[in-house]
Parts: C-alpha cells; sequence; structure tokens
C-alpha cells in the first residue's frame, strides 16, 4: 500500500511542478509550488515509514518548514510588493507544454530503464525508489527547462527551486542516511538562495522597472 | 602525525567575529568598520600560517571530531587565501572611501561591504577546511550568495543584471556537484559498505574499492562534479557569469572574484577529479579537453575586449583552464604544476585587477582601452604593478607564472598529450600578446589626450599601491626563488595522490 502512495505521490511532486513551470499567473505559480512542497515532504514521510528511516522525519520537518512554508512567503513577499507582471514566455504555451510533455517522457522513461546504471544501490533499482528517482531526475530536468525559457525573474527563481527539489528527492533513495546537520545546511541554502535572487529581483524592478529577465541586456553591449 | 586543535574553528571564528563587530558597530565607529575588517583578515592570516607550519612539520589537524580537517593542500588554501583577502581589504580602505566621495555609495553601506567581505574570508575557509563532501557544497554555495551581494554591491542596473545572472546560474550550476555527490554516496553504501562516505579523507580508499561494474555511476558523478564546480570556477562552457560578475563588481571584488572565488571551484574539483583520475584514463582526457577549451576560447575572448575588466575576466576563463588541465592529469607533475598555476594566478590576477582599479580610481572610472593613453608617466607604479602582471600571466620568465606554466607543459609531455601542450604553448603566447598589447595602449607613448594629460592625474595614495605592490613583489620573488613556496605545494600535492 505505501509503495503505492509513494508512486502518486511522486507523481503529484511531478505534475505539480510541471503546473508550477506552465501557469503564467505568478501568484498561481507559487501556489502550484506551495503544493509541489506538500507533495515532497510527503513523499519524505512515506519512505520514512517504508524504509523504517526516523532520520528521515527530519527531512520531512525540514522540507515543510523551508520548501512550505518560507520559500512561498518569499515569493508571496516580493509578488505583492511589486506588480504580478504576467510576462509571455519565451516560447508560446502550446509549444511550450508540448516540449515539456516530450521532455518528462523521455526523461522519465530514459532514466527508469537505465537504472541500474545510474542508481546502484539495490533500493533505487527496485520500486518504489526507482520511479522516485527517475520523478526525482524529471523535476531536475523541468528546472533547468523553466530556466531557459521563462523571462520572469520570479519563475527563474522557481525554476532554481525545482532544480534544488530534484536533487533533494533523490537524496531520499540514494542517500536517506545522511546526518540532519547536513540536511539542515542544505535546506538552510535553498532558503539563502531564494532570499538573495528575490532581493536582487526587486533591486532590478526598482531599477529598471520590470522583472523581465530579457529586459537584462546592459552587458551585451 | 594527527592533531586535535583548535586553530581550524579559530580560522573559521576568526572573520565571524570581525563581520559581527563591523555589522553591529561599525555604523557609529570608523574603527569597528576597517579596523575590524583588517584586524580580523591580518589574525586570520597569522593563525593561517600557524596551521600551516604545524602541517609543514608534518602534523595534520582535526577539530569537531573529523568535522574539521587540515592537510596539505587545506592549509595551501587557508594561507593563500587569506593573504590575498587582507591585501583586498588594506586596498578597499582608500579606494571604498572615494567610491563615498564619488557618490557611488554611502559611508553607511561601507558596513556592509565590509561585513560581507569578512563573511566572505569565513565562507572560503570553511570550503578549504571542511572534510564533509556535502558541507563543501553548502559552503561554495556561500561563498556564492555573499560575493553575488558584493557584485551588486553599487546597486546600479548593470551590477544588479550581472549578480542576478551569478547567482542563478552559479547556484543552478552548482546543484548538479550535489546529484554527483549523492551518487557517489550512493555507491559507496553498495561497494564499500560501512565507510564514512562523504568525508574527503576517506573518498579514495572508497573509491579504490569500486568494481568495474561502477564505472558507469563513477564517471556520470564526475561530469555532475565537472560541471557543478566546473560552473564556480568559470570553465567553459560554463562560464556565462564570469565576465559580466568581475567587470560590474568593485574593483576590490573583481580581484576577490578572480582571485580567490573562481578558485574553490578549482579547489573542489581537486578534491574530487584527482581521485577518479588515476582509475579511468577517460577523465583526464575529457578534463584536459574541457580544459584546453576554455583555455582556446578565453583568449580568443579576451582579444576581442576593450574594457578592461572584462579582458581581464576573460582571461581567467583561460587561465583556469592550465589549473583545471593539470589537476585532471592526474600525477605528480600535473597535480603541482595544477596547484602552483592556481597560486600564481591567484597572485597575478588580483595584482592586474587591482591596478585596473588604481586606473580607475586616478581617471574618474574609465576602464575602456580606447579611452586610455600615455598613463605610465603620471602613474608609474600602477604601470610597473600591470606590466609585472601582465609578463607573469603571459609565462615570461623570470616571473612566477613561467615556472607553474613550465611544470604543466612538462607533465602533459609526460602522459604524451602533446596536442594539450601545443594548445597551452599558444594560449600563453598569446595571452602575452594580449596583455603586453593592452599595457601598451594604456601606459606608454607620450600623453596626448584626456585623462592622461590632465593636469589632476596623479599615482594613486599609498594604501592602494602597496597593496598591488606586494603582490607584484610576491610575483617576483617566486619567480626568482620558486623553492620559496615548494614546500608548500608538494605537501599539498602529496596529500592529492596520497587518495
Amino acid at each position: 500500500m505505501y509503495d503505492s502512495a509513494i508512486l502518486a505521490l511522486t507523481l503529484g511532486v511531478l505534475t505539480t511542478g510541471v503546473i508550477a513551470a506552465e501557469l503564467r499567473d505568478l501568484a498561481a505559480s507559487t501556489w502550484a509550488y506551495l503544493v509541489h512542497s506538500l507533495f515532497l515532504a510527503g513523499t519524505f514521510a512515506a519512505f520514512a515509514i517504508v524504509t523504517d528511516s526516523p532520520q528521515l522525519y527530519w527531512w520531512v520537518l525540514a522540507a515543510v518548514l523551508t520548501k512550505v512554508i518560507f520559500i512561498p512567503l518569499l515569493l508571496r513577499w516580493y509578488i505583492t510588493r511589486h506588480p504580478a507582471a504576467d510576462l509571455r514566455p519565451i516560447l508560446s504555451p502550446r509549444l511550450s507544454l508540448v516540449i515539456l510533455a516530450v521532455l518528462l517522457i523521455v526523461f522519465f522513461k530514459v532514466v527508469h530503464t537505465y537504472m541500474e546504471f545510474i542508481g546502484p544501490t539495490e533500493a533505487a533499482i527496485a520500486e518504489p525508489g526507482r520511479s522516485n528517482l527517475a520523478v526525482a531526475f524529471t523535476v531536475f530536468a523541468v528546472g533547468l527547462y523553466i530556466l531557459v525559457t521563462r523571462r520572469d525573474a520570479v519563475k527563474n527563481v522557481i525554476g532554481i527551486c525545482l532544480l534544488e527539489n530534484g536533487a533533494h528527492l533523490s537524496l531520499v533513495v540514494l542517500a536517506a542516511t545522511l546526518p540532519q546537520t547536513v540536511l539542515i545546511g542544505i535546506a538552510t541554502t535553498i532558503v539563502i538562495s531564494v532570499w538573495v535572487l528575490v532581493y536582487i529581483t526587486s533591486g532590478v524592478y526598482q531599477i529598471l522597472g520590470t522583472p523581465d529577465t530579457a529586459k537584462l541586456s546592459q552587458l551585451r553591449h | 602525525m594527527m592533531a586535535e586543535s583548535s586553530l581550524p574553528i579559530a580560522l573559521i571564528g576568526m572573520p565571524v567575529l570581525a563581520a559581527v563587530i563591523v555589522l553591529t558597530l561599525g555604523r557609529k565607529l570608523r574603527l569597528c568598520r576597517e579596523g575590524a575588517a583588517v584586524g580580523g583578515a591580518l589574525v586570520t592570516l597569522y593563525i593561517a600560517v600557524l596551521v600551516a607550519a604545524q602541517v609543514l612539520r608534518g602534523t595534520e589537524l582535526w577539530s569537531w571530531g573529523r568535522a574539521l580537517h587540515v592537510d596539505g593542500l587545506s592549509s595551501l588554501m587557508v594561507v593563500l587565501v587569506s593573504l590575498v583577502a587582507l591585501i583586498i581589504v588594506v586596498y578597499s580602505l582608500r579606494y571604498m572611501r572615494h567610491q563615498v566621495e564619488q557618490g557611488r555609495t554611502t559611508t553607511q553601506r561601507l558596513v556592509v561591504y565590509y561585513g560581507l567581505l569578512m563573511l566572505f574570508l569565513a565562507a572560503m575557509m570553511w570550503v578549504c577546511l571542511t572534510n564533509s563532501m556535502v558541507w563543501m557544497y553548502v559552503a561554495i554555495e556561500g561563498t556564492t550568495l555573499v560575493t553575488a551581494l558584493l557584485v551588486c554591491f553599487y546597486w546600479d542596473p548593470r551590477g544588479l543584471e550581472a549578480s542576478y545572472k551569478y547567482v542563478l546560474l552559479v547556484v543552478a550550476g552548482v546543484c548538479f556537484a550535489l546529484f554527483g555527490t549523492v551518487l557517489l554516496y550512493s555507491a559507496a553504501a553498495q561497494y564499500a559498505p560501512g565507510r564514512p562516505a562523504l568525508l574527503l579523507t576517506e573518498l579514495g580508499e572508497i573509491i579504490a574499492r569500486f568494481p568495474d561494474s561502477a564505472q558507469t555511476v563513477s564517471l556520470l558523478a564526475v561530469a555532475f562534479f565537472v560541471v557543478g564546480f566546473g560552473t564556480k570556477a568559470g570553465l567553459v562552457p560554463f562560464h556565462a557569469w564570469l565576465p559580466d560578475a568581475h567587470a560590474e563588481a568593485p574593483a576590490p571584488i573583481s580581484a576577490l572574484l578572480s582571485g580567490l572565488v573562481i578558485k574553490v571551484g578549482a579547489y573542489a574539483l581537486a578534491r574530487t577529479i584527482t581521485i577518479f583520475a588515476p582509475h579511468y584514463d577517460a577523465v583526464i582526457v575529457f578534463v584536459a579537453i574541457m580544459a584546453s577549451a576554455s583555455m582556446l576560447i578565453g583568449i580568443f575572448m579576451a582579444w576581442a575586449q576593450d574594457d578592461l575588466k572584462r579582458l581581464l575576466a576573460f582571461h581567467s576563463v583561460s587561465q583556469i583552464g592550465y589549473v583545471i588541465e593539470g589537476l585532471g592529469f592526474g600525477t605528480y607533475l600535473g597535480v603541482y604544476g595544477g596547484l602552483f598555476h592556481l597560486v600564481n594566478h591567484t597572485l597575478f590576477k588580483a595584482l592586474l585587477f587591482l591596478s585596473v582599479g588604481a586606473v580607475m580610481y586616478a581617471t574618474g572610472g574609465l576602464r575602456r582601452i580606447s579611452q586610455l593613453k600615455g598613463l605610465g608617466r603620471r602613474m608609474p607604479i600602477t604601470a610597473a604593478c600591470f606590466f609585472i602582471g601582465a609578463i607573469a600571466m603571459g609565462g615570461l620568465p623570470p616571473l612566477n607564472g613561467f615556472w607553474s606554466k613550465l611544470t604543466l607543459f612538462m607533465a602533459g609531455g609526460e602522459l604524451r598529450l602533446w596536442w594539450a601542450v601545443a594548445i597551452g604553448v599558444l594560449v600563453s603566447i598569446l595571452t602575452l600578446g594580449c596583455m603586453v598589447h593592452a599595457g601598451y595602449k594604456i601606459f606608454w607613448g607620450h600623453p596626448t589626450t584626456e585623462p592622461a594629460t590632465n593636469p589632476g592625474l596623479k599615482e594613486v595614495p599609498i594604501s592602494i599601491w602597496l597593496s598591488m605592490a606586494v603582490l607584484a613583489i610576491l610575483c617576483i620573488v617566486i619567480g626568482v626563488y620558486p623553492q620559496i613556496i615548494h614546500p608548500l605545494l608538494h605537501r599539498a600535492t602529496e596529500c592529492i595522490l596520497a587518495f
């Protein structure tokens, strides 16, 4: 039963990650990211129960504090102070959705099929670890996709968060025995990274009047 | 011999303490702002020298169980980092006051400047001293975030743009390194159960136990490390952040970025890829190709620049290629040459950025080659320092760059990688030409146009040129008498190869 629950949760992680990437309304995108983070924390909790690893509960706590509370709060802080610009992405929404769907299917399939080469442990090769890792790599790819195709600075911050979440999701299967102090360090780093990015983006908005990263072109001349 | 010591803790704690003093008391008292920064950097250097002396006597130091560890490589790095940080803090004293006079910043903001500088020093020390792969990742992120705030210190559009790109690209890039670490950790759990897989000091032994079937996961981890730490080091094709960040930061921070920050990536690669190189020949060739591409693209881009700071930034992309190539060779000569060039590049590149900063100080912020001519007569010390840095980077004897490049060429020859040696020699000649050409245009000839004809143009104040002079003297001393640094380099190389 727990295996199915983990699969459902990881699929939730993936789906909400894609929604956070595709929604053009920044406030809605932030909510999608919050739900994505809740699914992530739920996946950690399910793994804690299945593998009987009490230290994973610390991961749940860290994920809830940093990803469900602090990061959405930082993003909300930015959005409420600056008009939630709905910038057109570099690609049209339809084309973006098609590319993203192809990316998801190909990435998930390739990683899932060749897991023996990537994750050498038994936990990584067997289900639900196999699917979980495939999702982790796919979420990472979605984060990269956002960074490449989105013009809005807040969307890029969400892209960075998805990159980090992909890496953290892989930790559950591949490095579940990491000490809590290390985990706290990783979790703190991402919050500070987001704070610095939001702070700099505020400055960009203050001076250029837009969070459009395509307009950050002074240094190209 | 190994010994428990509180010195590694003090190396991190001292700059943190200085940062706390600067940030809490610096607004009211200049002494607590500038004095605490100079004092913090000075005491950190003193502790670093004490630590290095112990390591040279054959004692490796531990703190907090095995969380902090000082071996040959760490001791080399902490001395280098604290020395250059002290020089940059001293240079900043007059330079940043001048920026306040020019209206580019305020006295109140200087508290943030010196506070961040001290936090940066602490983060650098942490990177060099931690014995954990994951904490190294966290500390590297720390150096990125602190320096990002320094890059946009003037809060102008160009600085903000550069800073935004810097954080976005480096944080995303270093994420790959975290993936690499996770892969390595899981492989270690499979093939070397029970070993503390995250400890850098254990990594060599763990990887030696990997069977042939672990080749894919090992090479994948190497690729992730190269992407992750290569982004931080500014290696092509992950270098997009580097020219902008180096060019738009205040001049002392440009020296810090080029002198120290990109070396963090090189240090992390030294701690990781050098362990894989002896086991997998593919790693040596892969790294040599990446490094050669970095050398070539960096130098070609440098030739195309009119902006002096961007020119130096692209030279950093090129020169870091030498460092990474040497480390990737994985042989004694290769690693020795890579580390030697890391030290030398830190010294001459910091010198060059500080010299350009001096030119900007004297000319009211001009930094385009086409805007500058004949400054040498009025600014002889700056001109001399620039040419010493330029010739050192070009690899001409008797300056320090010559010896490290020669060592690297010998290492390439030893491995029969003649194509890599040929690229190295070619890039070195092009570097010399590019730098001498730039120096000639800026400093040589009769002053016929502004700003050289401006009667107000004069040499920079003593605290600025003295900082440059110390770096120039170090370039000459190490060039004339390279044995002076040999014990530290030898110890650092041995500790890498011992993995």
